[in-house]
């Protein structure tokens, strides 16, 4: 009796062993309806941050202390589903901005972070250091 | 039953269990670690590629084939060519094809999907109308979201029929909505067109335009009396039906009426950025008609289709905030090459 209850826990091993295989295989079979999102957090943090740079918009926001705007429109320009928190640091490293820049704090499974320096064309040309968190 | 039987069970369960449990336990682990992987993909790096190069010849948007796909106006960094994008579009007679963009791409086992839109969604619609007697008056409703989110933002609104045009201003509230009315005189009997811009900033302006009747008959689909193609700043108009009467450029903060240069139009550079509405009004018999087109001319989608049920090539989608004419979009390029190519 004691062998054949021996056999069966090896049969049952084997059994799982084939729906474990089944399983792991149908995890790679590509579905076309839910494409693969191949960016990272970061890499679309600083994309938004350097086109908002681009047209010297986020700049401008930076110089006038518009906290509010900036806030505005990180909403709009970050994926839905993205939380994050900006922070804007002066040259000598201090905090700037006097209230939090954020969506409802970080959230998510995956958080990363973004750093990018940025010149504000202007008279005393002032560099901010900007520190994009992001969670997902 | 016997006892081999419940250790057979027992056994199997069990096993099962643990198994599936370190399945799903791996994944959550290693999902972080398997998107940071992929951001530094080939796909994404293509994608920069597109959106940061001129293209060959780097002047393509004004109407020659690309040999060399890139969208760049070549000022700065992810700002893109007006007419370049507007080219992309099917609607427009320049357009290139997606065999053209396929080949100028010059990556043979990819095929690509472009899509480009608006950051926020706006939707004009009329809630009602009353016919005072020599005039009617419409109120028109608003509504602007970001995929669902209520969005407020500040509004311009013009409505345009035959050679007349009305302007407006509002807001929309928390809850995403505004609401504005107009006169227009019964006189004016045609197809009006409804023209609404939403500004969340200087560089963020989203639009919808509505067609509707007023004391006429219903609008009758886009493009059925005639195709409007802007293209370097000139709008060509394709008449099938009927006479032109009078052609308008719409933006945020400006209208005016277009200076007509033999059978095309001269579009003004204006000074605010954002999308410019160019409308056409005209005439068949005692129909009056508007047709219109957005310059640069989005939202479009071009390429090939990547949603078919099952798809067994690695399809990736890559996302990012773009600059066209001063006014940021979303553009989304979608990739797809044979499975575990790379």
């Amino acid at each position: 009796m004691t062998r054949r209850g021996a056999v069966h826990i090896l049969d049952a091993f084997l059994a799982s062993l084939i729906i474990a295989t089944a399983l792991l295989y149908s995890f790679q079979v590509p579905l076309g309806d839910i494409p693969t999102e191949t960016q990272g957090l970061s890499a679309t943090g600083y994309q938004v941050i350097l086109s908002l740079d681009g047209n010297s918009s986020l700049g401008t926001l930076l110089l006038s202390e518009d906290w509010n705007s900036i806030e505005e429109l990180l909403n709009i320009a970050l994926p839905s589903g993205v939380s994050y928190n900006l922070t804007v640091l002066d040259e000598n490293g201090f905090i700037v901005n006097t209230h939090p820049i954020s969506n409802g704090g970080l959230k998510g499974q995956n958080i990363e972070s973004v750093e990018y320096l940025l010149a504000v064309e202007s008279g005393g040309c002032p560099i901010y250091r900007l520190r994009l968190q992001m969670g997902r | 039953m016997p006892t081999a039987s419940i250790d057979f069970t027992m056994a199997t369960l069990a096993i099962i269990m643990v198994t599936a449990g370190a399945i799903y336990g791996i994944n959550i682990v290693a999902a972080p670690y398997l998107e940071t992987k992929s951001s530094e993909s080939r796909f994404y790096q293509l994608g920069r590629s597109i959106l940061l190069s001129e293209g060959n010849p780097e002047n393509w948007g004004t109407g020659e084939i690309p040999t060399a796909f890139g969208l760049s106006d070549g000022n700065e960094v992810y700002s893109l060519n007006v007419d370049k994008v507007t080219r992309l579009n099917s609607d427009n007679h320049n357009a290139v094809n997606y065999s053209t963009i396929w080949r100028s791409l010059g990556v043979d086992d990819v095929s690509i999907g472009i899509e480009v839109s608006l950051l926020y969604d706006l939707s004009l619609s009329v809630l009602s109308s009353v016919d005072n007697g020599d005039n009617t008056t419409y109120t028109i409703q608003a509504t602007c979201t970001k995929d669902g989110y209520p969005v407020e933002s500040d509004m311009s609104y013009y409505v345009t029929v035959r050679s007349s045009t009305l302007h407006a201003t509002g807001i929309t509230n928390s809850s995403g909505i505004g609401v504005v009315q107009f006169t227009i005189p019964d006189t004016q009997s045609g197809t009006a067109m409804l023209v609404g811009f939403s500004k969340l900033q200087d560089s963020i302006v989203t639009y919808d335009v509505l067609p509707f009747a007023h004391q006429s008959g219903a609008p009758q689909p886009p493009n059925t009396y005639a195709t409007l193609s802007p293209l370097n700043n000139i709008l060509y108009p394709t008449v099938t039906n009927g006479s032109s009467v009078n052609a308008v450029v719409f933006s945020y903060d400006y209208s005016f009426n277009l200076t007509s240069s033999g059978s095309e139009y001269l579009i003004p550079s204006l000074q605010d950025a954002g999308p410019m509405i160019l409308v056409l009004t005209g005439v068949d018999g005692a129909d009056y008609w508007s047709e219109y087109v957005a310059y640069p001319s989005i939202p479009f989608e071009v390429g090939a289709t990547m949603d078919s049920d099952y798809i067994l090539s690695d399809v990736s989608t890559c996302t990012y905030l773009v600059d066209v004419g001063g006014n940021h979009y979303k553009i989304k390029l979608q990739f797809r090459s044979p499975e575990k190519y790379d």
